[in-house]
């Protein structure tokens, strides 16, 4: 967690240079959501992510100069210099790409889900994707789909309470999980919650539970604007008592540790990578 | 050679293509079911039990679910009864299927087949009889086929599902009945090429380039017109996309056919600028122009940011 917050802190630092020209969503404040879960994971487990996706593509293990170089919109690039901040590609930790669209990569990592089912392989698929994601109507066919075929799938919901300035009870009816929407889908498709992280192995992916979709909600606080490298909490969009509170229980708190320069060190190497490296070449939308 | 009807082929080809690799997989509404959508899919889930699928009635998710099943290695073929269903799976098309490929600098591939039958006639209506042909076409990353006789019908499907990349395969509904030689041997239309179904000869008035169905249309009028002293040629475009520009567009196909790159090395060639358009009113007045100031301009201009100059007020 601690290693993706001083990424995330040096990209919005270096991002003044306007060198990295493309937008950031970084995931300052969102850590937790994205270790937790992947420190569940074996490496032959898939991941697939949102705009928001530097700290799961950390860490399920994406380079760390394949993801700067992809912001330089170099050649070393994880996706070339083709994807941008937007769509990381890691396929040797199979991550599984990240996406600009709410809820895109949801049916994607459902279908990854079905192709290892297909192919009689145990891997799990966990989607990562954020509050708003539950309003499309991927979310649901998607649901439904992993359901019906009874997939090695983990939902996972970071609830961050906004999509972009827009407030959760301004999108939803009932946007809590205890009654209402939530309870609807339920009961229609079948959810189960979990709070506890340790648990996840045992409750999520255990066969019994496969009929059912596994979804877990995380609720979770971006320090940051939506997009891009500044605080934005002057636009008086979010409660201060709110802010404060989310502060309070932010998980990465400053530290003297042995690791603090050892991630320095490796921070600026991958800088020094990117801005040396070749710039992209163009790749053809068709494959051979 | 045999005589079988369009929804004959199109069978025909399933099965081949089914046989061919376990990673083939059918999934599509009422595919396994006693009508078999028109036929075509007749017998599928018998002879392939573990590649063939029903669905739940959720284009876009589905689609989604086969970009990833191609992601990981499958080679999905969806069938929908009506084009017009598609609209529903905009997003998983244009945006994942189209872009899988490219987004990530070519590490992924999405070999992925997407049958969309269109309606015509019994009064199909507004939302069950559209060509929506050239809408697909508009977007780079896709092949767009329509074949428009049983032959192609089933070479085509052969060729789309043996390719690497999202193919939208369209099929007009009274292909389906209509009957042509097709080889029992498994074959390929390639992708990408047109080809003449009524030559003009040298004394041709006119040439009609069309697809599907209105092939069949064209030779018709062609036979009447052609009683009248006006001879014409009929091009059955068989690809409605990637197409071939030809020597006479200044526009390369590498930047027609690709979607924008971020990295701003290569975003800076993406777009038509100043130079691009007086290039192509050069040729066509075939007049020589001075490009020198257009391109110094050009030059001192940041391509990825709005430039004062084009922020008016006009």
């Amino acid at each position: 967690m601690l290693r993706i917050r001083m990424i995330e802190e040096a990209i919005a630092k270096k991002y003044q240079e306007q060198k990295m020209r493309c937008p950031v969503h970084l995931s300052i404040g969102q850590e937790a959501a994205a270790v937790g879960v992947c420190s569940t994971l074996k490496p032959e487990d898939k991941v697939v992510s949102t705009h928001r996706g530097h700290a799961h593509y950390l860490a399920k293990g994406g380079s760390l100069k394949g993801l700067i170089s992809e912001l330089y919109g170099k050649k070393t690039g994880c996706s070339k210099g083709m994807g941008g901040s937007m769509h990381l590609l890691d396929l040797s930790c199979n991550f599984y790409g990240s996406t600009s669209i709410v809820a895109g990569t949801i049916p994607y990592g459902v279908g990854l889900a079905f192709a290892d089912k297909f192919k009689g392989s145990n891997a799990k698929t966990v989607i990562f994707f954020g509050d708003a994601a539950v309003e499309q109507g991927a979310f649901h066919e998607a649901a439904n789909f992993a359901s019906l075929h009874e997939l090695n799938v983990l939902f996972v919901c970071e609830n961050n309470d906004y999509s972009c300035y827009t407030h959760i009870t301004k999108r939803r009816k009932r946007p809590g999980h205890q009654d209402g929407e939530f309870k609807l889908i339920a009961e229609g498709h079948g959810l189960l919650y979990f709070c506890s992280l340790p648990s996840i192995e045992h409750i999520a992916f255990t066969a019994e539970r496969r009929s059912y979709l596994s979804f877990l909600e995380i609720p979770t606080f971006r320090h940051l604007e939506h997009c891009g490298p500044n605080n934005d909490d002057h636009l008086a969009y979010r409660d201060p008592e709110y802010i404060s509170e989310w502060r309070k229980r932010d998980q990465v708190v400053a530290c003297q540790h042995s690791w603090i320069a050892e991630i320095e060190a490796e921070i600026n190497e991958a800088f020094v990578f990117a801005e040396s490296s070749p710039d992209a070449q163009l790749v053809s939308a068709y494959a051979d | 050679m045999p005589i079988k009807t369009g929804a004959e082929a199109i069978n025909e080809a399933m099965v081949q293509i089914l046989s061919e690799s376990p990673d083939y997989f059918v999934i599509g509404e009422g595919v396994p079911d006693p009508k078999a959508c028109f036929g075509t899919t007749k017998g599928l889930s018998e002879k392939f039990p573990k590649q063939v699928f029903d669905m739940p009635v959720s284009e876009n998710g589905v689609t989604g679910v086969c970009v990833g099943a191609a992601a990981a290695g499958l080679r999905p073929i969806m069938v929908h009864m009506r084009v017009d269903f598609l609209m529903y799976a905009m997003d998983q098309i244009v945006n994942m299927a189209a872009k899988l490929h490219f987004m990530y600098g070519g590490q992924l591939k999405c070999p992925m087949v997407i049958r969309a039958i269109v309606g015509r006639g019994w009064g199909q209506g507004c939302q069950h009889s559209q060509h929506l042909e050239e809408m697909f076409a508009m977007v780079p990353g896709l092949k767009v086929v329509m074949p428009s006789n049983p032959y192609n019908a089933k070479g085509l499907l052969v060729a789309a599902a043996r390719d690497n990349n999202s193919v939208i395969y369209l099929e007009h509904r009274w292909i389906h009945s209509m009957t042509g030689e097709v080889p029992d041997e498994i074959y390929e239309v390639p992708i990408g090429q047109s080809r003449v179904a009524r030559g003009g000869g040298k004394d041709m008035a006119i040439s009609f380039i069309t697809q599907g169905y209105m092939v069949s249309v064209a030779l018709k009028a062609a036979e009447f017109l052609s009683k009248q002293g006006i001879s014409c040629e009929v091009v059955d475009r068989q690809t409605i996309l990637p197409w071939h520009m030809g020597n006479s567009n200044t526009m390369s196909e590498q930047k027609y056919f690709s979607p924008c790159p971020p990295a701003p090395n290569l975003s800076k060639n993406h777009y038509t600028g100043i130079v691009d358009i007086m290039l192509a009113v050069s040729q066509r007045l075939d007049k020589k122009i001075d490009f020198s100031e257009a391109e110094a301009y050009e030059k001192s201009i940041i391509h990825d940011i709005p430039h004062k100059d084009f922020m008016g007020p006009f």
